[in-house]
């Protein structure tokens, strides 16, 4: 078992690495590349619900900030891919920023129904400011994402982009957890007033975990753009922060892996069940229901048993 | 006149709102859980009803129309309790809420594959026709709707409390573990409160049908969504709150259509919600509750 532990990561990673020079079936290297976005975007919610119990169930909204900035600079002012990627990042995070001030004093399912909402009202912006957005019509022509001369214009490329932009993410993403930064979002996790007690200022921190986590949805967004080259309202839905959600919890929340291992899972296997594409998302729905019941901190655990053991804030009543 | 249609039209509105709010506060309530998929049930019982009553025996009487689209809608909500929360009881509150919206998925994704994705149009006869007196018009169904919200909600009320299934109730929403040492066995009436609230929904599946005559899967999660805005603009498990709020946020709907734009009219509801959480999360009703932090 720990043998298998340690080498577990490296052979991942190289069974990466060779994907898409083993697989040439542009497809399917398709349905790698956006695994790689959607595991970005998913580590990002994973961030917010895992680390900090934060549930964003308008994480879609970020998501389509990043895309729609992106996608606007480097069509409508003709910048090039680096700034708009730039860009988004930090526009998105600071809407989150914005958002998330006044209105993480609230908690829970609050939280969750405001987040909701905020991402309804995006979408309803992006259908709607025209001058801005092309409302229905979307976004046509994004460019290529290129890195200064270098263009990723086939699918090979922007995998190798997208991983490893992923791998960065999630190494940071590891040293966070690690980091007192990172076990300070674990003791807001698990009792907020006890870190308050030990003077963390939590709205602090979970302003500061909401910004990232924006940002970084935003980033996703921002490669989505680019690789689907076209964009509109429609990707934005309330429904893609449910899936979202899905990819965070099925994979298991708790766990720096969870997310991504749920992004693949939920990205991949009903690409591949094409036959069954009109049953797609009841899949998706059984999936979330039955994971839930078999496997309640998700496929990958990741949460330490010694919290496992406390008895649940659901337990009193 | 004008203004006094358009206060009926609204409060006709805002009665379905409430009753469908009402069902929503009553779980949360109970549960302290956001009932995801309650919009989706109010959604599937519409299409079972439609179904079942309109193609299958045409011509039913309203009223039975009514009670059948409740006791639908009740069993349907207690299947939904026992598949998507009743494993959850003890988990951290995140989960009921993620596998509600799984649930919510499964449904509108069955309807969609059973019903097709587009609309059904159906009719049902109330048996009134349209009601005028001096110089203003009212359609017969909107009359219809608010007289039997209003009965309805006086019912809820009664049997809430004033019965000693309805004490049990509230006994359970303030504390389950005392109220299990008195004799009250909490997963039946948290049993009870999913058929309860889920009958509320169907009765207003039954009101909207025959105010609007179609339905489509996307129906539930709009009109989920307006109930939820509509309970919190009340105050969150405070039923009277619920139902102001649901009567609220039909006449602001109303007026804001009629008045600024009907594009806006669903912006309103989101609107609400945000606003509300934002001013007062308690609700216009709701007591302060003690905040840890």
């Amino acid at each position: 078992m720990n043998a298998l532990r340690k080498y577990a990561l490296p052979l991942l990673v190289v069974l990466a690495l060779l994907f898409p020079l083993v697989v040439t079936n542009a497809y399917y290297q398709r349905i790698g590349v956006m695994s790689c976005i959607f595991a970005i975007v998913a580590s990002s919610l994973g961030l917010l619900v895992g680390q900090v119990k934060l549930v964003s169930a308008g994480h879609a909204a970020f998501f389509g900030i990043g895309a729609y900035t992106s996608a606007l600079l480097t069509t409508k002012a003709g910048m090039p891919f680096l700034v708009g990627f730039a860009v988004a990042i930090v526009l998105s995070g600071l809407v989150g920023f914005l958002f998330s001030v006044p209105v993480l004093r609230l908690k829970g399912h609050y939280l969750s129904m405001a987040t909701l909402a905020f991402g309804i009202v995006a979408q309803m912006v992006m259908l709607n400011w025209e001058g801005l957005t092309n409302g229905p019509n979307g976004v046509p022509g994004i460019p290529f994402a290129s890195l200064f001369a270098f263009e990723l214009n086939t699918d090979v490329r922007m995998f190798y982009f997208t991983f490893a932009l992923l791998a960065l993410l999630l190494w940071g993403l590891s040293r966070l957890y690690r980091s007192p930064v990172g076990l300070t979002f674990q003791l807001i996790r698990e009792d907020a007033v006890a870190a308050a007690t030990l003077g963390v200022n939590v709205t602090r921190y979970k302003v500061t975990a909401f910004t990232l986590s924006a940002g970084i949805a935003g980033l996703g967004g921002s490669l989505f753009a680019h690789y689907m080259a076209y964009i509109n309202y429609d990707t934005f839905y309330p429904l893609e922060s449910f899936m979202l959600l899905a990819m965070v919890v099925v994979g298991g929340m708790y766990s720096l892996f969870g997310p991504v291992l749920g992004a693949v899972l939920l990205t991949a296997v009903p690409e591949l069940l094409r036959g069954l594409a009109d049953y797609r998302m009841l899949i998706y729905g059984v999936v979330l229901v039955s994971v839930l019941l078999l496997r309640p901190q998700g496929i990958l655990s990741g949460r330490p048993k010694h919290l496992e053991l406390r008895p649940k804030e659901g337990a009193k009543r | 006149m004008l203004i006094l249609e358009q206060w009926i039209n609204g409060l006709a509105l805002g009665g379905v709102y409430a009753l469908i709010a009402l069902g929503f506060t009553l779980i949360f309530g109970v549960l302290k859980l956001f009932h995801m998929a309650h919009g989706d049930v109010f959604m599937f019982t519409g299409y079972i009803v439609v179904s079942i009553v309109v193609f299958a025996f045409g011509g039913l009487p309203f009223f039975v129309v009514l009670l059948i689209a409740m006791a639908v809608a009740s069993l349907l909500g207690m299947a939904v309790e026992r598949v998507a929360f009743r494993p959850y009881r003890q988990s951290d509150e995140i989960i009921p809420l993620i596998s509600g919206i799984g649930m919510s998925l499964i449904l509108q994704n069955l309807a969609l594959l059973i019903w097709g994705p587009g609309q059904i149009n159906y009719s049902f006869n109330v048996g009134i026709g349209n009601v005028s007196f001096g110089g203003i018009q009212i359609t017969g169904i909107r009359l219809v709707i608010l007289a039997a919200s209003i009965v309805i909600v006086l019912i809820f009320n009664y049997w809430l409390y004033r019965t000693r299934t309805g004490r049990a109730v509230r006994a359970t929403a303030a504390d389950p573990q005392t109220a299990s040492m008195m004799g009250i066995r909490p997963e039946l009436i948290i049993l009870l409160t999913f058929g309860v609230g889920s009958a509320l929904a169907g009765a207003a599946t039954a009101l909207v049908g025959a105010l609007y005559g179609a339905i489509y899967p996307a129906l539930g999660f709009s009109m989920g969504l307006k109930a939820f805005a509509a309970s919190i603009l009340g105050g969150l498990g405070n039923m009277t709150g619920a139902v102001v709020g649901g009567l609220l946020l039909g006449v602001l709907e109303v007026f804001t259509a009629s008045y600024i734009n009907v594009a806006y009219q669903d912006a309103i509801a989101m609107g609400i919600m945000i606003l509300v959480l934002l001013i007062r999360p308690n609700g216009l009703l709701g007591k302060a509750v003690e905040d840890k932090l």
